[in-house]
């Protein structure tokens, strides 16, 4: 293998790894923030600055490494109580971790650090912690390594890779302990970029070391796989350290070794004592001990794996373009399948239909996989939250505290990846105009500390993620007001609260006096809309004046799936969405010479405005005596869908249009049915958008709703076959494309 | 990395340069099998080397041990540099039978 390529490999992984470490750290500080004397959160955070630490210094990221030693040695101070976590150094480690972020970038492309920053956050470290600080600047890629002595180590400067690995012994008050520790890298190890060796130089920054190396599971030469680690060591260690710390030496590691730490019988010394000093008389030398360990089979070594045994690892880390990848291809299989079921209905042989019904039960088992594999919980969408409404607080002057329900719902990564930007919007609104400051909170009897209650639940095929906060709600009657002065809609109109909370998110609309760094010009809610909207999404709001605002959006589970129903008008075949249908009636030459024309049907009473998709569509086929009306639930009410005839339920792959259908909103992608045939995939609440629009472009004489303000269907389909058959093979099988 | 294989009057020199790792294990083992194939003495020189990782060690370790099975030596040419003989104890493998040869 290419060794450079093998490293930039493991750096990527690095970086992989460390961008979640960093919003966990970020979560913990946020929680230690309200939790200040909260040892796990403490241990939490100096684990997560260790492991940056350590696996960067070992990929490569020198400056990065050298920068969070520093920050990993104040929570070390905290860890032992001799600092406390307060606000500032919560801030602190905040804007560190920013910094942090940078320089875990700067090698991919992204904008190189500003050493003055960094310094200036170390210099604030060292007078809150009062501990010397390891420069920031510390240039040293490349460099070799093995330059440095481990008992040098620690007073050398950053120019040797490994020189701030650990604490000084001498710095650390307590009893001195002896360790013994047996250590044997797992046969993987090195080639995940780790070196043994560099584990011991910081071992020996804890304290004395005595090591010994062990060869007895070396193969003869000629069968020695020479990228795997035979060698395994016996230690001895005398540290003031705490265990912890000499676990925290592995952390990293820790599944691909066998690693047991157990005290040698070893008398306390006090701190300062000399860890190399002769052993009292009856204590087993450390050669003895050493010797004894070392006929020890690995098996037995009480390590935490075992090598002979399967890999036990329980998770894995796949590129997200694989996993995409891989659904797209179970997607073509759900399609072929249908296929085949068709196929096997029509054939006599009670073999193949036995085989079409075997491999239909396995096709939903896998695509039903497939799909969980992409499903993730919601909690780290939610937890990044955390940061922006500290800063928001701290910026704003307000006291807010953030909670969270549902944060394991699982949802498809697809639907988290752009769920971001809505939530930050929904958030920073909340915070800027909902949320009053303190002092008013005070003066309404309400608690000083505001609340933004994040909240995530399945509800059928939908996921529902609340955004709510306890300010001081919206006042319709000034949006309204608003919405009257921008034109967006008539004085006299008549509006529900529905329909006035809805103007919120209307482009550009805001009843903001004064535009903040935060929000107020009226873009946010827009984004929130557009997003939601592109997700097939909805978005409720409530809100008390005084008492707060709830905004609920409800989202599909995921994107590549639909719950439809299938239904056909001439030789074209629509799937709507099942989770806004409500019924389906008949509708009957009579039934419409009744209405005397207009497009309503009498629903037990209830007249529902209907839309004919075949002339919507434009096309020419004539409708059966007897047509259906499916009865859809919109952002505009009740509305209905004429077809000729409902075929029943189907769940289908969503195939994406891409560019040619980017300006037809009213279809939101396509299906593939069993017969080869494409089915078009609408979206009711455009849909109904649609006709309300040109319906009132029409009735003000605009030329544009004159050239009718429909598609055609046909062309539509044909251009559908091309987009999603990529080869033609779709479109070839589809008779409408001909 | 660097190592090459030179072939001697009385045998093989292997000589080691700089940082020896596991990025040239694959060459370092067949250079040594190439070497102890010769069926005479081979010497090493680590004179220009800086830095031996586990690779490298259990490579040198092992093929000690087959050219004992062969009756003949893997011995060191020249020194051995102060920084790697101190890794190497620093690792526990100040006993590697090439530095004690």
């Amino acid at each position: 293998m290419n060794s450079a390529h093998q490293s930039d490999q493991f750096k990527q992984s690095f970086r992989e790894e460390a961008r979640e470490i960093l919003v966990d750290l970020e979560s913990a500080l946020l929680e230690l923030n309200e939790h200040p004397a909260d040892l796990e959160l403490i241990g939490r955070t100096f684990r997560g600055l260790h492991t940056i630490k350590g696996s960067g210094s070992m990929f490569g990221f020198e400056r990065l490494a050298a920068f969070t030693h520093n920050l990993e040695t104040s929570f070390d101070e905290v860890r032992n109580g001799r600092l406390e976590v307060t606000p500032e150094l919560i801030d602190l480690t905040l804007s560190a971790l920013d910094q942090m972020r940078v320089l875990l970038e700067e090698g991919a492309g992204s904008a190189a650090h500003d050493p003055a920053v960094c310094q200036a956050i170390l210099d604030r470290v060292r007078k809150l912690s009062g501990s010397a600080v390891v420069p920031a600047s510390a240039d040293d890629e490349g460099s070799e390594a093995g330059a440095t002595s481990a008992s040098s180590s620690s007073a050398t400067g950053l120019s040797a890779p490994f020189a701030m690995e650990g604490q000084n012994p001498g710095h650390v008050s307590g009893p001195i302990r002896a360790w013994h520790i047996r250590f044997a890298p797992g046969p993987e190890m090195l080639l995940d970029g780790t070196d043994p060796l560099l584990l011991l130089r910081e071992l020996g920054s804890l304290g004395g070391l005595s090591v010994r190396a062990s060869f007895s599971a070396l193969p003869p030469l000629a069968e020695l796989e020479p990228e795997r680690c035979y060698v395994a060591w016996d230690l001895a260690l005398a540290t003031a350290s705490p265990l912890e710390a000499i676990r925290d030496v592995f952390i990293f590691v820790e599944d691909h070794c066998e690693l047991g730490i157990e005290p040698a019988e070893e008398p306390e010394a006090t701190a300062g004592a000399d860890p190399a000093r002769p052993r009292p008389a009856g204590a087993a030398p450390a050669g003895e001990v050493l010797a004894r360990g070392l006929e020890e089979p690995r098996s037995q070594a009480g390590g935490r794996r075992n090598y002979d045994q399967p890999d036990n690892a329980t998770s894995l880390r796949v590129p997200a373009a694989k996993l995409d990848q891989f659904v797209d291809l179970v997607g073509e299989l759900v399609t072929v399948q249908a296929r085949l079921s068709e196929l096997a209905a029509r054939s006599d042989d009670p073999d193949v239909a036995a085989v079409s019904e075997e491999i239909e039960r396995l096709t939903s088992s896998l695509r039903e996989n497939s799909m969980n594999i992409r499903m993730l919980p919601i909690r780290a969408t939610f937890e990044k939250f955390r940061r922006l409404v500290h800063d928001l607080a701290r910026d704003l002057g307000k006291d807010v505290e953030l909670t969270m329900e549902g944060a394991d719902t699982e949802l498809d990564k697809t639907v988290i990846d752009q769920l971001g930007d809505p939530l930050m919007h929904l958030i920073r609104n909340s915070m800027d105009h909902g949320i009053e400051p303190a002092a008013r909170r005070a003066a309404l009897g309400k608690r000083r500390t505001a609340s933004i209650h994040l909240s995530a639940r399945h509800s059928g095929a939908s996921v529902l993620i609340g955004v709510a906060d306890d300010g001081a709600g919206i006042d319709a009657e000034a949006v309204r007001a608003r919405a009257i002065e921008k034109g967006l809609v008539a004085p006299s109109a008549e509006l529900t609260e529905t329909q006035i909370f809805g103007l919120l998110f209307e482009p550009g609309f805001s009843t903001a006096k004064q535009v903040t760094d935060v929000s107020g010009r009226g873009v946010g809610m827009d984004v929130v809309r557009q997003r939601v909207d592109a997700l097939r999404g909805t978005i409720e709001v409530s809100s008390r004046p005084g008492e707060g605002t709830s905004v609920t959006l409800r989202l599909p589970l995921t994107l590549a799936i639909i719950d439809g129903l299938l239904v056909s008008v001439g030789e074209a075949f629509f799937v709507l969405p099942l989770g806004s249908t409500l019924e389906c009636v008949e509708l009957s030459r009579a039934d419409v010479q009744r209405a005397n024309g207009k497009h309503v049907a009498d629903v037990r009473g209830e007249l529902i405005p209907y839309i004919r998709l075949r002339e919507y569509f434009n096309m020419r086929c004539q409708p059966p005596a007897i047509e259906q009306v499916m009865i859809v639930e919109t952002g505009e009410g009740h509305y209905g869908f004429v077809v000729d005839c409902v075929l029943g339920d189907c769940q289908t792959v969503i195939k994406n249009l891409g560019r040619c259908y980017r300006n037809v909103q009213v279809v939101s992608g396509a299906t593939i049915l069993g017969n080869g045939t494409v089915a078009l995939i609408l979206d009711p609440e455009r849909l109904v958008q649609a006709v309300l629009r040109t319906q009132a472009q029409r009735a003000r004489g605009h030329p544009a709703a004159q050239r009718a303000g429909s598609l055609n269907q046909e062309q539509l389909v044909h251009q559908a076959n091309h987009c999603i058959g990529g080869d033609g093979s779709n479109a070839s099988a589809s008779p409408l494309a001909n | 990395m660097g190592a090459v294989l030179v072939q001697m009057d009385n045998g093989c020199l292997l000589r080691l340069e700089g940082t020896v790792d596991i990025a040239s294990a694959a060459e370092f083992k067949t250079l040594l099998l190439q070497a102890l194939a010769v069926g005479r003495d081979v010497a090493v020189s680590l004179e220009a080397a800086s830095y031996l990782d586990v690779t490298a060690v259990q490579l040198l370790w092992a093929a000690d041990r087959e050219a004992r099975s062969q009756g003949i030596r893997v011995t060191l040419s020249g020194g051995c540099p102060e920084i790697v003989r101190r890794s190497l104890a620093q690792a526990g493998m100040a006993d590697l039978p090439l530095l004690n040869n």
